[in-house]
C-alpha cells in the first residue's frame, strides 16, 4: 500500500466482540458521568485474554 | 460506516480514514482523503479542482488500495444489527447518601446538592443549611430514625408519586442496608456490582458510608458477589482520616475541581459565598499523594463562561494530577452559563487546540490521561455495552437518602421517572424501565448514521431530556462535541501508535 496505511486493522475482531458478559463498570460509574465508552473501556475479561463471553453460554 | 477526518499537529495536517462498525483506523495521503470525500459530496470547489487535477494513475491507485481494504474486511464493512435484549439486572448503584452539600456551585444540576425541582420538592427549608459535615459520621446508628416511618406520615394518597416528597436529607443507615440488599437482589446472575456515593456532597453522611461499605462487603460475600466502591466529593472535607479512608476502601475516587482558580472560585462557591479553590486543591494535591497508583479523577465542569476550557486541563496537570476529566455542563438554553449550539465551533476548536497540547505532554514526565481522549482500539468494549450505553435505568440507577430509586443521578426529582423505594421493596416499575430498556443506539433518532455511534453510545438519556424533553432524542450540540472528541482520541491514538506508543 502506498498511499494507505493501515494502523488498527479490527477486521477480524469484529465477530469476537458482540456476545459481552455485562459484568464491566456501568459508565457512568467512571470519571465523566457521561455515557460514552471513550475513557471507559474495562472490559473485566480482557486480562484473562477472554475478550467474550459466547452467546450459548450467557 | 466510513468517516474521515483530519487532525493538524505543530503545523503538519494528517489525515485519517476510520471505519466504525468495526473501529479499524487508517492514516490516508490527502489524495485519498479528497477521493473519499468526493465520494459523499463533500467536497469544495477548490477541492473538486485538486482531485480533478490528479494523474488517472493516481486515482486508480486510490480504488485500487481502497478495493483491496474492502476485500480483507477492513473497511467497507456492511452494519450487523444485533439483537440486544436488556437484562433489567440492576448491578450498579449511586447511592446519594446526602442530599446536602457544603457548596453552592452555581450550575449544579442538584440544585445546589438538595435536588429541589418543581415537581419533587425536598424540604426546601433545611436544604440551604450546611449540617457541618462529620458531625453526620455519628449517624451510622441503627437507632437513626428509620425513612419508613418518617414516609408514612407524609406519604401522599396518588399512587404514582407516592415517594416524591420525601423529605430525608441524609440517607440513614437502615435506608442504606436496603439499598445495599436491593441491589443484591436485583442484581440476578451479575457477580461485579457497584457502589458509587454520590450526593450533595456524601463526606457529609461520611458514617454511614463506612457503615455501608462494610455491610455491602458482608452481604456480597455472603452471596458470591464482588463489590467496587467510587466516591464523587468536592474534596472540602477530606482530610487525614477521611482521606486515608478513601484511599483504603475506594476502587475509585473522583474529586471535583474546575481547573484555574478564577475559574472554579466563580462557580463553586461555600454557602458563604467564599471561593473553594484553596482548600480543595490543597486537600485533592494530598490526596493524591497518598493515592499513589490506585485510580482517581480530577474533574471539572466547563461552562459558556470559560470556552478556552483546555487551559483550566492543563493547569490541573501543571498543579500535578495525570487524571483528569473535563466535562460540558448541563442547563437549559436560557441558564446564562449554558453552552449553546452557537458555541459549538469554538468548543472543538479548543478541544483541537489542546488536544495538540497533551499529545506533547504524553512525551513528558507531565504525561497524564484526559478521560475523553482515551480510546482503545484494540478491544474496547464489547458491542453489547456499546450499543446500551450507560446503563440508566436498566443496569444502573439511583437511590434517594429516602430510598426513592431513578434510572440514574440526573433523573432524581423528576417524578415521571420515579421507579420505586428500597425500603417498601416491590421492585422496580417495569413501565419505567421498560422505557429505559428499549432505548438503545439503534432508538435513537440520529445515532443509526452517525460514526460516533460505537463510542458515544447514544449519549447521555438525562441530557437528551433536559434538552429534548424525550430520551430517545439527540442534542446537537452534545453530538457535535462527542464527535469531535472521538476523532481527536483516534488522532491522538494514531500518532502515538506511530511513535511506538
Ligand atoms: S448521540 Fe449523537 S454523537 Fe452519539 S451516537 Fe448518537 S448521533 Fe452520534
Ligand atoms: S443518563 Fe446520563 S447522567 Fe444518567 S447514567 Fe446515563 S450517562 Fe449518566
Amino acid at each position: 500500500m502506498k498511499r494507505i496505511e493501515v494502523l488498527f486493522d479490527n477486521g477480524k475482531k469484529n465477530d469476537g466482540a458482540k456476545y459481552g458478559c455485562m459484568e464491566c463498570q456501568t459508565s457512568c460509574q467512571s470519571a465523566c458521568k457521561t455515557s460514552c465508552t471513550i475513557g471507559n473501556q474495562n472490559c473485566l475479561q480482557k486480562e484473562e485474554k477472554v475478550y467474550v463471553q459466547k452467546k450459548e453460554e450467557k | 460506516m466510513l468517516h474521515t477526518f483530519k487532525f493538524s499537529h505543530r503545523g503538519e495536517l494528517r489525515y485519517y480514514l476510520f471505519e466504525s462498525e468495526n473501529g479499524s483506523l487508517l492514516e490516508i495521503e490527502r489524495p485519498v482523503f479528497l477521493y473519499l470525500k468526493n465520494g459523499n459530496g463533500e467536497l469544495t470547489q477548490e477541492e473538486k479542482a485538486e482531485l480533478d487535477s490528479l494523474d488517472g494513475a493516481v486515482v486508480k491507485e486510490i480504488a485500487d488500495e481502497l478495493n483491496e481494504l474492502k476485500e480483507r474486511g477492513i473497511i467497507g464493512v456492511e452494519e450487523e444489527r444485533i439483537d440486544i435484549k436488556k437484562s433489567g439486572f440492576i448491578k450498579s448503584l449511586c447511592l446519594n447518601v446526602c442530599h446536602d452539600c457544603n457548596l453552592r456551585c452555581a450550575y449544579c444540576f442538584a440544585a445546589q446538592g438538595t435536588y429541589e425541582t418543581e415537581n419533587g420538592k425536598q424540604n426546601a427549608e433545611s436544604a440551604t443549611c450546611n449540617k457541618g459535615g462529620t458531625a453526620r459520621e455519628k449517624g451510622n446508628s441503627e437507632s437513626l430514625s428509620c425513612g419508613k416511618n418518617e414516609r408514612e406520615k407524609s406519604e401522599p394518597a396518588d399512587e404514582k408519586t407516592k415517594y416524591k416528597n420525601a423529605d430525608e436529607k441524609y440517607m440513614s443507615l437502615p435506608t442504606a442496608k436496603a439499598a445495599v440488599d436491593f441491589l443484591v437482589k436485583a442484581s440476578g446472575p451479575r457477580r461485579n456490582l457497584e457502589i458509587d456515593f454520590f450526593g450533595g456532597e456524601p463526606l457529609m453522611n461520611f458514617g454511614v458510608v463506612k457503615a455501608v461499605v462494610d455491610y455491602a462487603r458482608q452481604k456480597c460475600k455472603e452471596n458470591g458477589k464482588n463489590i467496587a466502591f467510587t466516591m464523587t466529593t468536592n474534596a472540602l472535607l477530606l482530610n487525614k482520616k477521611t482521606a486515608g479512608y478513601l484511599d483504603e476502601n475506594m476502587d475509585n475516587v473522583v474529586i471535583s475541581i474546575d481547573g484555574r482558580r478564577e475559574v472554579h472560585d466563580a462557580l463553586r462557591k461555600t454557602a458563604g459565598g467564599a471561593g473553594s479553590f484553596d482548600r480543595v486543591l490543597k486537600n485533592a494535591l494530598e490526596f493524591r499523594d497518598i493515592r499513589g497508583e490506585k485510580k482517581y479523577y480530577v474533574r471539572g465542569t466547563y461552562t459558556g463562561r470559560n470556552p478556552d476550557f483546555g487551559e483550566d486541563v492543563l493547569f490541573l496537570n501543571d498543579c500535578g494530577f495525570d487524571r483528569i476529566s473535563v466535562e460540558p455542563v448541563v442547563l437549559p438554553e436560557d441558564d446564562p452559563l449554558a453552552l449553546r449550539l452557537s458555541d459549538a465551533e469554538k468548543i472543538k476548536s479548543e478541544y483541537e487546540r489542546f488536544a495538540s497540547e497533551y499529545l506533547e505532554r504524553r512525551k513528558t514526565a507531565k504525561r497524564f490521561d484526559f478521560f475523553h481522549f482515551m480510546i482503545d482500539l484494540d478491544k474496547g468494549p464489547c458491542v453489547y455495552k456499546r450499543l446500551n450505553g450507560c446503563g440508566a435505568g436498566d443496569e444502573y440507577a439511583a437511590v434517594t437518602p429516602s430510598g426513592d430509586i431513578y434510572p440514574c443521578h440526573q433523573f432524581i426529582g423528576k417524578p415521571e421517572f420515579l421507579m420505586g423505594n428500597v425500603i417498601e421493596g416491590g421492585g422496580v416499575d417495569s413501565a419505567v424501565q421498560e422505557k429505559f430498556q428499549r432505548s438503545t443506539v439503534y432508538t435513537k433518532d440520529k445515532c443509526g448514521e452517525c460514526f460516533a455511534k460505537y463510542f458515544c453510545s447514544g449519549g447521555c438519556a438525562a441530557n437528551s431530556v433536559t434538552y429534548e424533553r424525550d430520551i430517545n432524542k439527540t442534542n446537537a450540540l452534545y453530538c457535535a462535541v462527542m464527535r469531535k472528541r472521538l476523532e481527536l482520541s483516534l488522532a491522538i491514538r494514531a500518532a502515538e501508535k506511530k511513535r511506538g506508543g
